[in-house]
């Protein structure tokens, strides 16, 4: 989806990022016909960079909720690792019970470790994913994303009644998750994949 | 009520201004308060108002104002 290309010797170097630019008719054409037919409106934009490389992608606006072939929606989140053992200190199970599932809380809780970094990581997976969604206003009973464990230690997502019902209007079908953890604060990174088509 | 919910912002809410001088429509995300901030001011308003959020109600919008929170909790409590 992203290369650079030169239109001409003389042209400066074109960053597309997405296929057609503004200056395509015949790529303007066939992202309106792609709009038309998924409801969405394209938008374009444009830039110059600092070495005069020109910036030049597309973005496609969704007025229906799905998503277009290919789309990867990125979300991350950060939290204070001390904000969730506050929490835990101040609400107890009332947090804990609202915000986790249980096989969240036993894993964090397992082997005698603090569990703060460890709910505090998959506090923020649980954020990711809604970002990732574009959530927006959509209620969102944060136990309705479960970070899993693979039998080989790869953690990934479970999603349960709004956020599920979320992803399928998306058009997300599969997640790809990262949390880290160091110090004071833990961290997530969430990726949603339509995998509608092979990307180029 | 709108005094005891700036109360709860200003113990839970983690605003980067002072809770008492907000207005009853300011928007608290744009004032400072994460997500997981509002999760403790939701547990903090059901203790305070005994309540109990239903899954409706677990919305961006429904926390962020005072107003707003006001209406959310004058909704849910009894009498």
């Amino acid at each position: 989806m992203c290369r650079v290309t030169r239109a001409s010797r003389k042209a400066r170097p074109t960053l597309d990022l997405g296929g057609a630019n503004e200056a395509s008719t015949s790529g303007s054409r066939a992202l309106r016909r792609l709009g038309s037919e998924l409801g969405g409106n394209p938008k374009f934009f444009s830039g110059v960079l600092a070495d005069s490389t020109v910036l030049r992608f597309q973005t496609f606006v969704p007025t229906q909720d799905a998503y277009p072939d290919g789309s990867l929606l990125l979300g991350a989140d950060l939290v204070e690792v001390a904000q969730v053992a506050r929490s835990i200190a101040t609400f107890g199970d009332r947090y804990l019970r609202r915000v986790f599932t249980d096989r969240e809380l036993a894993y964090s809780a397992a082997e005698g470790r603090d569990p703060a970094p460890h709910l505090a990581a998959r506090f923020a997976a649980k954020e990711a994913t809604s970002k990732a969604l574009r959530a927006g206003d959509a209620p969102l009973d944060w136990r309705w994303i479960e970070v899993v464990r693979g039998a080989d230690g790869a953690c990934g997502l479970l999603l349960r009644h709004g956020m599920r019902a979320l992803a399928k209007r998306r058009g997300v079908r599969a997640f790809q998750l990262s949390m880290s953890h160091d110090g004071a604060y833990a961290l997530a990174v969430v990726v949603g994949d339509t995998l509608r088509t092979r990307r180029r | 009520m709108s005094d005891e919910i700036r109360q709860i912002l200003k113990e839970h809410g983690r605003l980067s201004v002072d809770a008492i001088t907000l207005g009853d429509d300011d928007d608290l995300y744009k004032a400072g308060m994460t997500s997981h901030a509002s999760v403790n001011v939701m547990l903090a308003l059901e203790g305070k108002f005994e309540i109990e959020f239903p899954d409706r109600m677990l919305k961006r919008s429904v926390f962020e104002t005072i107003a707003s929170i006001r209406d959310a909790v004058a909704e849910l409590k009894p009498g």
